[in-house]
């Protein structure tokens, strides 16, 4: 996992989505739509979320797949999920504190 | 061409067993609900099933299909001497999927899991070839076909076959995994449908050349298996072509291989299983082959009962469709009321049970893999 | 030989005893590993495109195209909607459920790849292979024990008969099984695949053909009668070799096991006056579809092929090639060599 996971790197998503699409890196351009110009069909839409779910830890729902057609747009939305994740994070890190505090 | 006749059938599933409990419950259109898979292993979010009476313990698809054999035989009055030579075909995607899936008893010899169709030819005692055919949903579909062809050939006169369903674990999972399971209920042509529900079942046909049935004085049959069209989408490993073409093909071809007149059909028990895309291409496929909805024979919307039997899905909508011209009747639909899909233009009649106008009656089987098969019985002539 | 008359027109494997059907050493002691480094998808089917395609199916996919190719243009010939296929298998897809069970049980269903997950569906490996050759007409897969791909054979013969296509393909693939499981160690790998056209049809676009091959099955009932169970064996052999009869009969393979059902086949065929040598049978339904490759292959006399499993399922196939006495000449005959 991404240790500073809300720092996305770009060309790694590429590596991965072109691994998952059986594609070369160069043909995952910034903007090919997944299943227009990429050929991918549902299954494999599936597919994809499966392995960014699991190498970025967080949770797609289909509308964020539907979302996230193009390279960019994955990008983008995986960038927003690692931020929240990051957020949420940090305020269950500090209720820990505050309740570790009244309980001490 | 030699006539084939349906002389006897057997049946279970979660409506009960038996071929009077399945036409009981048709008429009373039971609102039954699947239930959640017993098994620990079933770790998915909609472990759904409707489960038909087989008892515990591996070989439930051999055990549900034996139930159904013995009930078709019983049926048929036919003397076991003259099933001496009868040959076996029985449709199941999975067949006893138990003897593959964990935990597997290390002390158990390796058991393959397609042996349901050599157990009821080893019931039967016949020398008849036991074939079992496992193309996924239409598997039963396929199986009879093939019988009535071997009866059409010379190669037998009577012929036990059908199809068998039981619950496994890793295609509901499977089916979970892609997206394909509705969260509440196997709900055909219904606008909020989220997929299927699968269920347990089997359902065996003794087919039998009318020289045949003829000689032996046969009682009763409730229908001639008068013509099947086979085809194959060629398009994807589960998803329909939205053309629909093929799926026509095999409904034209079922009608030409039977000498039936579109306008003949008095009813059609479809596959429509509650996934959206299946249903929207059979309905406009049904469409192409039968003209205006206005000319759209009813349907016969089966699964919304039984759930998905899978491999015995086209042999249990046989034996739906064989009681249908014995009866001269067309059970009532589960109603779906405004809750209709506008997007599937298929005559889903909902004022309860209404006479067959027709001799015949389609039935479809469609499946993974693109595997079509659709099958048109006629009914004994007035 | 009659215009509508099936002849083998292309004749496609890949197994671990090497890809060229004339020279599958079959008799040459145990087989292969069939988990060995055998089998080279990029070689067979190219660089991408089969990352979720399972073993098995890539088997199928390589046979097949292998097949066609030897076969000439035949599928520009014909429609699509009147392509068949018939596919015997047993275990295509025993280790993908099992690994898919582990997965489901597990860490549960969610983990499982929904690009692979049709394949829990064993007839998803024929219709990989039609969505690649536009085979529109109809595509069975036989399932039963042993028999299967004998069964795909004379499944697929009784539907072009019945007029349900011009072109057939028949074939078989199998794929190891799970290593913790019995049978493990008689685990089949491969596939093979025959090109079948009507004989007018082949003549017609000048293609050369292997010969024919016509299948029987049938069952022996455990604890049926001696008498009858003969009777039964000899029936399916006079509709083999009928209008022939039984002069001049082709020695025969028997693939099976130590189960009572194939010592009751091996035994009844003797009786009939068959020259059976017995072949121990693999877990699955590839080993008997072999032998009937390699005979059409290899040309040479004609040949029985047959195959018994314990549920009592067996199945005749009788291999007429089409030039026996000039490849004979240049072919050991290996019936001479067993003796």
């Amino acid at each position: 996992m991404n240790p500073d996971s809300s720092v996305i790197d770009l060309e790694k998503l590429r590596v991965t989505i072109a691994e998952t699409l059986e594609l070369e890196p160069a043909e995952v351009t910034d903007d090919a739509h997944f299943v227009r110009d990429l050929g991918a069909d549902s299954l494999l839409a599936l597919e994809m979320q499966v392995v960014l779910e699991e190498q970025y830890d967080v949770r797609l729902t289909e509308d964020d797949l539907r979302a996230a057609s193009t390279l960019l747009a994955a990008h983008a939305l995986l960038v927003a999920k690692a931020a929240a994740r990051t957020a949420d994070a940090e305020a269950r890190a500090g209720q820990r504190i505050d309740t570790s505090a009244t309980n001490g | 061409m030699t006539q084939v006749l349906i002389t006897g059938a057997g049946a279970v599933s979660c409506l009960g067993v038996g071929v009077p409990a399945m036409w009981r419950a048709l008429c009373a259109a039971p609102d039954g609900l699947p239930e959640r898979a017993d098994d620990p292993g079933a770790r998915m979010p909609l472990p759904l099933i409707h489960m038909a009476p087989s008892g515990p313990g591996p070989g439930r698809a051999t055990r549900l299909a034996l139930t159904a054999a013995r009930e078709a035989v019983a049926d048929s009055g036919l003397d076991p001497r003259l099933l001496a030579r009868s040959p076996v075909v029985i449709g199941t995607g999975g067949g006893n999927a138990d003897h593959w899936e964990r935990p597997l008893d290390p002390a158990r010899p390796y058991t393959p899991a397609f042996t349901v169709a050599a157990a009821i030819g080893a019931e039967v005692g016949s020398s008849g070839a036991a074939t079992s055919v496992s193309n996924a949903c239409s598997a039963g579909g396929f199986a009879l076909a093939m019988a009535a062809d071997m009866i059409r050939a010379g190669e037998a006169d009577v012929v036990l076959a059908g199809g068998a369903e039981a619950y496994s674990r890793v295609a509901l999972g499977c089916f979970n995994r892609m997206g394909a399971v509705d969260p509440y209920a196997c709900r055909p042509f219904h606008r909020d449908r989220g997929g299927t529900v699968f269920g347990e079942g089997a359902a065996v046909l003794v087919l039998e050349s009318a020289g045949h049935a003829r000689a032996r004085g046969a009682a009763h049959h409730y229908a001639a298996l008068a013509g099947s069209g086979w085809s194959c989408d060629a398009h994807h490993l589960t998803a329909p072509d939205p053309d629909g073409v093929q799926i026509r093909r095999a409904m034209t071809d079922a009608l030409d291989d039977a000498g039936a007149a579109p306008g003949s059909v008095g009813c059609v028990v479809p596959h429509g299983t509650g996934t959206r895309l299946n249903d929207e291409v059979e309905s406009r496929a049904l469409g192409s082959v039968f003209g205006d909805l206005a000319d759209c024979p009813p349907l016969y919307s089966l699964k919304a009962l039984i759930g998905h039997t899978a491999g015995a899905a086209g042999a249990l909508g046989a034996v739906a469709g064989a009681l249908i011209l014995d009866h001269g009747t067309v059970p009532p639909n589960l109603a779906l009321g405004a809750d209709r899909d506008p997007g599937c233009p298929v005559n889903l009649p909902e004022g309860g049970e209404e006479p067959l106008d027709g001799r015949h009656v389609m039935v479809n089987a469609f499946a993974f893999g693109g595997n079509n098969v659709s099958l048109v019985l006629e009914g004994r002539a007035a | 030989m009659s215009a509508d008359t099936l002849v083998v027109t292309g004749v496609g494997a890949v197994t671990p005893w090497g890809h060229d059907p004339s020279r599958l050493g079959l008799d040459g002691g145990p087989p292969p590993d069939p988990h060995g480094p055998w089998f080279d998808v990029a070689a067979e089917l190219g660089p991408r495109g089969y990352k979720y395609v399972p073993a098995s199916c890539r088997h199928l996919l390589a046979a097949t195209r292998r097949a066609l190719t030897d076969a000439g243009d035949v599928l520009g010939r014909v429609p699509e909607a009147r392509r068949g296929m018939a596919v015997g298998t047993n275990n295509g897809i025993t280790t993908l459920i099992d690994t898919m069970d582990e997965t489901v049980s597990g860490p549960g269903a969610a983990r499982l790849s929904p690009a692979t997950a049709p394949y829990f569906s064993i007839n998803t490996l024929a219709g990989r292979v039609a969505m690649d050759h536009g085979i529109k007409g109809w595509n069975l897969t036989l399932t039963s024990p042993r028999t299967a791909s004998l069964d795909a054979l004379g499944a697929g013969a009784r539907a072009f008969a019945a007029g349900r296509c011009d072109l057939l393909l028949a074939g078989t693939t199998e794929a190891p099984l799970p290593g913790r499981t019995k049978g493990h160690a008689v685990s089949e790998a491969g596939a093979a695949v025959l090109v079948l056209e009507p004989a007018a049809g082949a003549a017609a676009r000048g293609a050369d053909h292997y010969g024919t091959c016509r299948t029987v099955s049938f069952h022996l009932p455990a604890g049926a009668p001696y008498d009858a169970a003969r009777r039964t064996s000899g029936d399916a052999l006079d509709r083999l070799l009928a209008p022939g009869g039984r002069g001049g009969l082709p020695a025969a393979r028997l693939i099976s096991d130590a189960s009572p059902v194939g010592a009751a086949l091996a035994a009844h065929l003797r009786g009939l006056g068959v020259r059976t040598h017995a072949v121990p049978a693999g877990a699955g339904t590839l080993l008997p579809f072999l032998y009937v490759v390699h005979a059409l292959a290899r040309q040479g006399p004609p040949r029985l092929v047959a195959a018994a499993s314990p549920e009592g399922g067996c199945a005749l196939t009788l291999v007429r090639p089409y030039r026996p006495a000039a490849m004979t000449a240049r072919t050991p005959d290996p019936e001479k060599e067993e003796r």
